[in-house]
């Protein structure tokens, strides 16, 4: 039995299959369908969510987690409160929503984030940048 | 270090998701009321004719089927209010409130009971 990670050329996995008989021409129909992919005889089905294919290595990988903290995250609506975000990652993507609408996209190119909120609800802030897991947080202003 | 303040109004996109909201659920009760809306908007269209003397054929059958003469019927029709009309001055009143809303919650009230 084992586990085959099938990834693009960053790593990410885009499909995992546990195939219980292996066989070299498996792998050769994956090859020849162009797909990339890594072989683990003992990982079970993962998440691409939380694991990712080290392309140098070929081996399955823990996705590492972003060194942002959320240090202030209950604020008040309008005025001059703010959430803040410590420890972003300049190259990070940031998405901003609420209730399911996208706010903002987009990479600002800082370590810390402020974040004023105008009217009463809740920011999920969204921090990517690939190998590492999406951090998420949620900032609520309150009236 | 360096430090990105956003400055974001969400509501522009909120009122808009809300509109969005709510015109697919008046599309919804529209389709459920095709037949409805079409036959009440053609009996109005023949009522009016009706009170002027020209009686169509539906118009006659219809008042014989309920008992009535075709001048009591076009009348009784006519004071029935245009159900697509009806509809969309509701629309209106709503994307007007969705309009006016100033916090999320009550756009989310908004969408609850119309959306």
């Amino acid at each position: 039995m084992a586990l085959y990670a099938i990834h693009d050329e960053s790593g990410k996995i885009k499909q995992a299959n546990k195939i219980f008989a292996p066989t070299a021409a498996y792998e050769q129909q994956l090859r020849d369908l162009g797909q990339s992919f890594a072989v683990d005889p003992t990982a079970m089905l993962l998440s691409p969510d939380d694991w990712y294919v080290d392309v140098a290595g070929g081996a399955l990988t823990e996705r590492p987690t972003l060194p942002v903290v959320a240090v202030r995250t209950k604020i008040k609506a309008g005025g001059g409160d703010r959430g803040v975000l410590i420890g972003v990652p300049k190259a990070g993507k940031v998405t901003i929503t609420t209730g399911g609408m996208v706010l903002f996209q987009d990479t600002p190119g800082a370590t810390e984030l402020e974040i004023p909120i105008p009217v009463p609800c809740v920011y999920r802030v969204a921090i990517a940048l690939w190998p590492y897991r999406t951090y998420v947080a949620e900032i609520e202003a309150f009236a | 270090m360096t430090v990105f303040t956003f400055q974001i109004d969400p509501m522009p996109a909120l009122r808009d998701a809300a509109k969005a909201r709510v015109d697919r659920s008046f599309n919804t009760e529209a389709a459920a009321m095709a037949h409805q809306d079409a036959a009440y908007a053609a009996k109005r269209e023949l009522a009016v004719r009706a009170l002027t003397g020209d009686v169509s054929e539906l118009m006659a059958v219809e008042a014989d089927l309920r008992g009535v003469s075709v001048a009591d019927l076009a009348s009784d029709i006519l004071t029935k209010p245009d159900t697509v009309a009806a509809r969309e001055m509701r629309r209106q009143a709503v994307l007007a409130a969705i309009r006016n809303a100033a916090t999320p919650a009550e756009l989310e009230q908004l969408a609850k009971f119309h959306g």
